[in-house]
C-alpha cells in the first residue's frame, strides 16, 4: 500500500469516527459551532479519503471500454 | 373529473408519446440511433468526465439533475389559471417540445465527440453562434448555482432534518459507487444494499438534525458543489444522483398510488378560473404591477412560470453537458434523454397539479372524503386558509401532495391517523424538494465547468491548461454563485424587507432558461436537417414546434419588457431588465444565424 493510500485509508476511518462522533454526542441534533465545524469536516474528508485510498480508476469500467475498444488502457486509466 | 381518470390519461399518454414519438419517430426513423456506434463515454474515456455508465444509473443521474425545483413550483404557481391549461400544457410541452430537445441535444451531442450544445452551434450556425450561445449559457449557470445555493440553504434550515438525509446520501453514494465500480458487485445487489440503508437514513434522520445560519449552509454548500463537480463523475456524483431517484421515483410512485385509493372521489378545483390569471405577474416580481392591469396571459407566459415540468434550456445543457459523456450506447438514449423529461412531467402533472385539483377546496375536500372538520382542523387551519391558492407556491404542493397522501392512506390506517399522515407527507414533500434542488446545485456546477472550458480553445496551450483546470474551473462558476447566493440587500420594492442579491436578477431566469430552450430546440432542428438530412413532413415534426417555441417564449419576454419592466426599481431595471433586453437581442440574432444555417444547408443539398 502506497503513502497516498494509506493516508486515504485513516482520513476515511477518522472521517467516519468524527461524524458518529457529531451524532451521537449531540443525542442526533447537530448545533453549535464547533460540532458543526466537526461534522462537516468529517463529510469533506469523508469524500476525499476513499478517492485518495482507492485511486480514480474504475475497474469495472476500464474492463467495459478495453473490451468495446480493442485497446489496452495505459495505467492510471487516463488516455 | 375523478383522479383515476386524470392518472389513466397521463399515463397512457406518456405510454404512447414513449412508444411511437420516441422510438418510433426520434430513435429510429430520425437519429437511427445504431448499439454498434461508440459514444464518447468509450472513446474519449478519461476516468473522471467521459466514462459510460449503466443505463438505468445514468437514467437517474440524467432524471435527478434536471428536476429542480421547477417542476414543483411551475406548476404550484400556474394553479392560477386553474388546473386543466397548466396539465395541458406540461403533457404537450413534455411530449412534443421538452423531451425532444432533451433526446436530440444528447444524441447531437453524443455524435460531435461529447461537447455541448453551444459547441455544436458551430456546425450548423457559425463560430460566432457558438461563442454566443456558451457565454449565455456559462451565465444562466451561475444563475442556477446562486439560487439553488440560496434555495437549498433556506430549505435546510426550513426543514433541518432534510440536511440530515441530504448530507448522508454522500456516504452512501460513495459506499455505493464503491461496491459498483471496485468491488465489481452488480449493479442490482449493490442497490439492494444501498435502498435498505437508505431505508435507515430516513428513519434515522426522522429525529435528527442539522441547525445552523443560512450564510453557514451557503458556504458549506457552495465548498460541497465545487468537490463534487471536481472529483470523478462515477466516484460521487453519478451514484449520488442515482440513489437520490429512488427517493425521487418513491416519491412519484406514491402520488400514482394514491389516487387508486381515492379513485372514484371528485376532484374540488376549477378546470380553469380565467386564460387571465387575476392579480399574479409574470416574472416573479410582486407589487410592482399597477393596480387592475392583469398580463399573465396563459398564453404566451406560461413558458415563463411552468419551466422544467414541461421545457428547459437547463435540460439540453444537462443532455449534452454530463450525460453525453456518459452514455454506453446509442440504444441508451432513448430512455435516459425522453424518458428522463416524461418522468420530470409526471412530477409535475401527478404529484403537484392533480393532488392538488384533488385537494384544492379543503372543505369539499375533506367532505368528499368523509373526514370530520374536527379531524382535518388538526392538520390544516381550513378558517384561514379555505383553499389551496391562498398558499404561497411550494406550500400548494406540499399541502396538495400531503393531503391527497393522507386521505389515500388513511383508508387503511383509520381517520385517527390523517393529521399524522398528512404531517408526514408534507414532511416527505419538503424533502423531495431539497432532494431535487441539490442534485441539480451540484450538477450545474459541472456543466457550467464544461461550458468554462470549451469557450477557451482558443487560448494558448499553457494558459489553457490553467483556465480549464478541473478545480480551478469549478471553483470559479460557484465562488460567483455564492457571492449572489450570500449578501442580504434592501429590498427595493419593499425597503423595510431584506433579499439576497442574485433575486435582483432572478426574475430575469425564467426567460432567458427557456429562450435557451427555444434556441437548443433551434440547434436540434437544423442539426437534423443539415447533419442527420432528414426532410420532408418528418422534419416539420422538429421544425415547427421549434418555431413556436421562440415564438412563445419571444412574445413572452417582449410582453414583460413591455409591461413589466417599466414598472420596477431601477435596480431591477438595470439588472434583470437589462438581461432579458441582451436575452432578446441575442435571441434575435441566433435566429438570424439559424434562417443562415437553413439556407445554407438547402444549398448544398
Amino acid at each position: 500500500m502506497s503513502a497516498k493510500e494509506l493516508i486515504g485509508l485513516a482520513l476515511t476511518a477518522l472521517a467516519i469516527i468524527v461524524i458518529i462522533a457529531g451524532f451521537v454526542v449531540g443525542g442526533g441534533k447537530i448545533s453549535g459551532d464547533m460540532a458543526l465545524a466537526a461534522t462537516f469536516m468529517g463529510f469533506v474528508v469523508l469524500i476525499l479519503g476513499p478517492w485518495l485510498w482507492l485511486g480514480d480508476v474504475p475497474i469495472a469500467v476500464r474492463k467495459f471500454v478495453e473490451a468495446r475498444t480493442g485497446k489496452k488502457l495505459p495505467e492510471g486509466g487516463r488516455k | 373529473m375523478t383522479p383515476i381518470v386524470i392518472l389513466l390519461i397521463v399515463l397512457l399518454i406518456y405510454g404512447v408519446a414513449y412508444v411511437f414519438y420516441g422510438r418510433k419517430l426520434l430513435e429510429q426513423r430520425i437519429v437511427k440511433a445504431d448499439p454498434t456506434r461508440p459514444t464518447p463515454a468509450v472513446e474519449k474515456f478519461d476516468g473522471v468526465d467521459y466514462v459510460p455508465a449503466n443505463k438505468y444509473v445514468l437514467y437517474g443521474h440524467h432524471f435527478a439533475s434536471i428536476a429542480g425545483a421547477g417542476p414543483i413550483t411551475g406548476p404550484a404557481i400556474a394553479l392560477a389559471w386553474g388546473w386543466f391549461l397548466p396539465l395541458v400544457w406540461v403533457l404537450f410541452g413534455n411530449i412534443f417540445i421538452g423531451a425532444v430537445h432533451d433526446y436530440l441535444s444528447l444524441m447531437a451531442s453524443v455524435r460531435h465527440g461529447g461537447v455541448s450544445i453551444g459547441t455544436i452551434t458551430e456546425s450548423v450556425m457559425g463560430r460566432r453562434a457558438r461563442y454566443i450561445f456558451l457565454a449565455y449559457i456559462w451565465f444562466a449557470l451561475i444563475l442556477v448555482l446562486a439560487a439553488f445555493l440560496s434555495v437549498a440553504s433556506s430549505t435546510f434550515i426550513a426543514s433541518p432534518s432534510a440536511a440530515v438525509v441530504a448530507l448522508l446520501y454522500m456516504p452512501l453514494a460513495l459506499l455505493f459507487g464503491l461496491l459498483v465500480y471496485r468491488v465489481g458487485l452488480s449493479v442490482k445487489v449493490a442497490t439492494s444494499i444501498a435502498l435498505v440503508l437508505l431505508v435507515g437514513i430516513i428513519v434515522f434522520s426522522l429525529n435528527s438534525s442539522i441547525s445552523m445560519p443560512y450564510e453557514n449552509w451557503v458556504l458549506v454548500l457552495a465548498l460541497y458543489s465545487i468537490v463534487a463537480a471536481s472529483l470523478p463523475v462515477w466516484y460521487l456524483l453519478q451514484p449520488r444522483d442515482y440513489l437520490n431517484a429512488y427517493l425521487l421515483w418513491g416519491f412519484v410512485a406514491l402520488a400514482v398510488i394514491a389516487p387508486l385509493f381515492v379513485a372514484a372521489v371528485p376532484l374540488t378545483g376549477p378546470l380553469i378560473t380565467s386564460f387571465v390569471a387575476k392579480g399574479a405577474v409574470i416574472g416573479a416580481v410582486s407589487g410592482t404591477a399597477p393596480a387592475g392591469w392583469d398580463i399573465a396571459w396563459f398564453w404566451p407566459t406560461v413558458p415563463l412560470t411552468i419551466a422544467c415540468g414541461a421545457l428547459s434550456g437547463f435540460h439540453s445543457v444537462t443532455a449534452s453537458g454530463t450525460t453525453s459523456k456518459q452514455l454506453s450506447s446509442e440504444l441508451d438514449g432513448l430512455l435516459v434523454g425522453y424518458g428522463g423529461m416524461l418522468t420530470e412531467g409526471a412530477v409535475s402533472s401527478l404529484a403537484v397539479i392533480l393532488p392538488a385539483a384533488f385537494a384544492w377546496d379543503f372543505a369539499q375536500f375533506a367532505s368528499n372524503v368523509g373526514i370530520p372538520t374536527n379531524i382535518l382542523m388538526k392538520a390544516i387551519n381550513i378558517t384561514a386558509t379555505p383553499n389551496i391558492l391562498k398558499l404561497a407556491g411550494t406550500a400548494r404542493f406540499y399541502t396538495g401532495y400531503g393531503l391527497m397522501q393522507a386521505a389515500a392512506w388513511s383508508k387503511i390506517f383509520g381517520l385517527e391517523a390523517f393529521p399524522d399522515l398528512y404531517r408526514g407527507f408534507y414532511t416527505f414533500a419538503a424533502w423531495c424538494l431539497a432532494a431535487f434542488v441539490l442534485t441539480t446545485l451540484d450538477t450545474a456546477n459541472r456543466l457550467a465547468r464544461f461550458a468554462w472550458s470549451e469557450m477557451f480553445d482558443w487560448v494558448s496551450p499553457g494558459v489553457r491548461k490553467v483556465l480549464t483546470n478541473r478545480w480551478f474551473a469549478s471553483t470559479i462558476g460557484v465562488l460567483i454563485g455564492a457571492l449572489m447566493a450570500y449578501p442580504k440587500l434592501p429590498d427595493p420594492i419593499d425597503p423595510k424587507k431584506t433579499i439576497y442579491a442574485y433575486q435582483i436578477v432572478w426574475p430575469a431566469f425564467a426567460g432567458t432558461n427557456q429562450l435557451l430552450a427555444a434556441l437548443a430546440l433551434l440547434t436540434s432542428a437544423l442539426w437534423v436537417y443539415a447533419i442527420l438530412k432528414v426532410r420532408g413532413a418528418v422534419s416539420y415534426l422538429i421544425m415547427v414546434p421549434a418555431l413556436f417555441l421562440w415564438v412563445t417564449v419571444t412574445g413572452a419576454l417582449l410582453i414583460w419588457l413591455i409591461y413589466v419592466v417599466p414598472y420596477l426599481p431601477a435596480l431591477y431595471i438595470a439588472t434583470a431588465g437589462v438581461a432579458v433586453f441582451i436575452s432578446l437581442v441575442l435571441d434575435v440574432l441566433l435566429l438570424g444565424l439559424f434562417v443562415r444555417g437553413l439556407r445554407l444547408a438547402k444549398f448544398r443539398t
